[in-house]
C-alpha cells in the first residue's frame, strides 16, 4: 500500500525473518564446509577448496528454491504458513544471491572466504572467454545424456535475476499484478531448468544414490505439494459452482447460505461468472468483493475484518469492505458485488 | 445481531502482534527447519566425488633434460631425486593456467634446463606448471636422451575403456577433474596444450593413466576436442617410458563406449 518507494521496506519483523534465513543459509555452508573438510581428512587427501564451495553455494541455493516453491502451496494448505510468505521475495532474492555466488564465486580478497565461481574455475584461466567457453564447449544440445547442463543452469539463473530484479513494489506497480504475477511464475520455468541443471550435470559427475534420492525426493515434495493444494482448490471451486442459481431477472447468483453460516469478520469464497467472490460478514452486515488483493492477487477471502477493513493475508494491503477501495492515501480499488439478505439467507449477485 | 458457531483462528497480518496459533507452529517450525538444514548440510558433502587422490605439491625446482615429445612437453629427470618424485622420470609440462608451456620455455626444448613451478601428483603421474626456463650446462655424464618413442618399451596392443582427462586437472588441480561437470575445463586445457590422457578403471587392471599420442608419437589435442569427458573405447599400442604410459592409436579410431 506504499505510495512511495523505498529499496527495502523494513520492518522488526522483515529484519527478524532475513536474520534467521540468513543464519539458516549461513549454518548449511558452514555444516557442508565442515563435513567436506573432514571427509577429506578422514580419507587423507587433499580437498579442493573451489570445487567445494561450488558445490555448497550451488547446493543451497538449490535447496532454499525448494523452501520458497513450498511457502505457496503450504499457505493454501494451512493459511498459519502464511507467516513465511509476507517476506518470500526475500527468500527469493536470497536463491538468486546464491545461485550467483556459485557461478562467479567470492572475491579472494581474504584467505579461505574467496573462491572462483562455476564459470572462472571451470572456463576461466584459458584465452577463450568464459561466456563463450560455457556456451561453445559442449554441442551435444541433441543428446539428453550429454547434453550440455551448464545452458539449463543459465537458462535458470536469467529467470531468477529478472525475478529478483523485478522483486520490488516498483515494479509490481508498474507493471501491474497480473504482469508481474506472470513474470514471477516463471520461478516454475527456473525450477524445470535447475533440476535438469543437477540431474544432467552434477548427478552424473556425483553418481551417488544418497544424492539421486535427494534430487528425487525434493521434486516430489514440491510436485506433490502443488498438486495436493491445487487440488484442494478445485474440489472448493466445485463446491461453490453447485451453489450456483439465478436471480429473478435470470442472471447468475449464488445463495450463500445462512447469515450465520459467515464467521462473524470473516468471509466464505463463492464462484460467480468465473471469479471468486470473498463475501465477509460483518455483524449482521454483508459484503461481497473481488477475492483477488490487487498487490499480489492474494486471496482477500482468507483474511479478516480489522478496524472495519478487509486485511489481506499476504502483506496485509486493507479495502473498505463497502466500496473495495483502500483507505486514503492508497489508492487500491478491488470489484465489489451486490449482497441481499432475505429470510436469513444471503445472496450475491452480479453488479 | 448473529453470532458465528465456531469462532476462526484469527490470521497473521505483517503489521500486527503474531496470533498465538502462529507462535505455536514457530516453536515446532524453527526447531524443524535448523535440524533440517544440519541434516542436509551432514549428509549431502558425503555425495561428492572429490576426494581422489592427487595434490598440489609444494613449489619445486627441477632440472632435466627438456623434451618436446612424445606426446606432450616433459622434463626428463635425472636418476636419485628426492623420494617424493617417487619412481616419476618423466615429468609432463603445462603453462599457466589453461594452456601449453609458453613459446620461451618450448624453445629450450633438447636442453637442459632448470623450470620453477607448482607440481601436481597423482600415482606415478607428475604435471609441473612452467613459465620460464632456464638452460644450464648438462652435468658431466649426461647424454642426450633417445628422441620420441625411440626408449619407450613395446607392451602390446590393448582396447582401453575411459575418458579422455587433462593431465593438469585430473592430476591435482580440481577434484574430481574428471567427468561432466568438468567437461568444460577438460576442453579448455586440452585445447589449450595441457597434456591429454585416457583414465582408465576396470576390474581387471585397475586405473590407469595413459599419455594419449597419435601414430606417429605426437600430441593428439587438436583431434579430440568433442570426445573430451565422453566414455570411449580405444584400441592401440601400449607403451611404457620410464614412468609414463603411453597408448599409440589414430585419434579418428576413438570410439564412444
Amino acid at each position: 500500500m506504499s505510495h512511495g518507494y523505498v529499496a527495502i521496506q523494513w520492518t522488526r519483523r522483515k529484519l527478524l525473518y532475513d536474520a534467521i534465513l540468513l543464519a539458516l543459509v549461513l549454518g548449511y555452508l558452514v555444516t557442508f564446509e565442515g563435513v567436506s573438510t573432514v571427509l577429506a581428512a578422514r580419507a587423507g587427501v587433499e580437498l579442493e577448496w573451489d570445487g567445494m564451495w561450488i558445490r555448497a553455494y550451488g547446493s543451497a541455493s538449490y535447496l532454499l528454491l525448494h523452501g520458497t516453491l513450498s511457502i505457496g502451496p503450504l499457505s493454501r494448505l494451512d493459511p498459519r504458513f502464511h507467516l513465511l510468505l509476507f517476506n518470500r521475495r526475500h527468500m527469493g532474492v536470497m536463491v538468486f544471491v546464491l545461485a550467483l555466488l556459485h557461478v562467479f564465486g567470492w572475491p579472494k580478497l581474504l584467505p579461505l572466504l574467496g573462491f572462483s565461481g562455476a564459470l572462472p574455475w571451470y572456463h576461466g584461466f584459458a584465452p577463450l572467454e568464459p561466456w563463450l567457453s560455457l556456451l561453445t564447449s559442449n554441442r551435444h544440445y541433441d543428446d539428453l545424456i550429454r547434453f550440455p547442463f551448464e545452458a539449463l543452469g543459465l537458462v535458470g539463473l536469467v529467470i531468477l535475476f529478472v525475478m529478483a530484479a523485478t522483486s520490488h513494489d516498483f515494479w509490481l506497480v508498474n507493471l501491474t499484478a497480473p504482469i508481474w504475477k506472470a513474470i514471477h511464475m516463471a520461478v516454475y520455468g527456473a525450477y524445470a531448468a535447475l533440476v535438469g541443471h543437477v540431474l544432467l550435470g552434477a548427478l552424473q559427475t556425483n553418481r551417488s544414490p544418497l544424492l539421486a534420492g535427494a534430487v528425487l525426493l525434493g521434486l516430489a515434495w514440491v510436485l506433490g505439494l502443488h498438486l495436493l493444494a491445487g487440488w484442494r482448490e478445485w474440489w472448493r471451486d466445485r463446491r461453490m459452482a453447485a451453489l450456483l442459481i439465478q436471480d429473478n431477472a435470470g442472471g447468475p447468483c449464488v445463495e450463500v447460505g445462512p447469515l450465520e453460516s459467515i464467521p462473524d469478520g470473516r468471509a466464505v469464497v463463492v464462484w460467480l461468472a468465473g471469479e471468486r467472490v470473498a463475501v465477509f460478514r460483518d455483524g449482521d452486515r454483508v459484503h461481497a468483493l473481488s477475492n483477488v488483493c490487487q498487490h499480489q492477487n492474494g486471496p482477500l477471502g482468507e483474511g479478516c475484518l480489522i478496524n472495519g477493513c478487509v486485511v489481506c493475508p499476504w502483506h496485509g494491503y486493507e479495502y473498505r469492505p463497502e466500496t473495495g477501495a483502500s483507505p486514503p492515501p492508497f489508492q487500491e480499488k478491488v470489484p465489489i458485488f451486490p449482497v441481499t439478505i432475505r429470510a436469513g439467507r444471503v445472496f450475491v449477485g452480479l453488479p | 445481531m448473529s453470532r458465528s458457531p465456531v469462532p476462526p483462528p484469527p490470521i497473521f497480518v505483517p503489521y500486527r502482534p503474531l496470533p498465538l496459533g502462529h507462535r505455536r507452529l514457530l516453536l515446532w517450525l524453527l526447531p524443524l527447519l535448523t535440524a533440517l538444514v544440519v541434516l542436509l548440510g551432514l549428509l549431502l558433502p558425503w555425495g561428492q566425488d572429490a576426494y581422489g587422490p592427487g595434490g598440489r605439491l609444494p613449489l619445486r625446482v627441477l632440472s632435466g633434460w627438456l623434451l618436446d615429445g612424445p606426446g606432450a612437453p616433459q622434463l626428463l629427470l635425472p636418476t636419485g631425486l628426492p623420494s617424493d618424485q617417487g619412481a616419476a622420470r618423466r615429468v609432463l609440462l603445462a603453462g599457466p593456467g589453461k594452456t601449453a608451456p609458453p613459446a620461451a620455455v618450448l624453445a629450450h626444448s633438447g636442453h637442459w634446463v632448470r623450470l620453477r613451478g607448482s607440481l601436481f601428483a597423482r600415482g606415478d603421474l607428475r604435471v609441473m606448471n612452467v613459465r620460464r626456463a632456464k638452460p644450464l650446462e648438462p652435468p658431466p655424464g649426461s647424454s642426450q636422451p633417445l628422441p620420441g618413442l625411440a626408449a619407450a618399451v613395446d607392451l602390446g596392443p590393448v582396447e582401453l575403456l575411459g575418458e579422455i582427462v587433462d593431465g593438469k586437472c585430473f592430476s591435482g588441480v580440481m577434484k574430481p577433474g574428471a567427468g561432466k561437470t568438468h567437461r568444460g575445463c577438460a576442453i579448455r586445457c586440452i585445447t589449450g596444450g595441457v597434456p591429454a590422457l585416457l583414465h582408465t578403471s576396470d576390474a581387471s587392471n585397475g586405473a590407469r593413466d595413459v599419455l594419449l599420442v597419435d601414430s606417429k608419437g605426437e600430441m593428439v589435442n587438436n583431434s579430440i576436442g568433442p570426445l573430451i569427458a565422453d566414455r570411449l573405447r580405444i584400441r592401440g599400442q601400449l607403451l611404457q617410458l620410464d614412468n609414463l604410459l603411453l597408448l599409440r592409436a589414430d585419434p579418428s579410431t576413438y570410439q564412444s563406449a
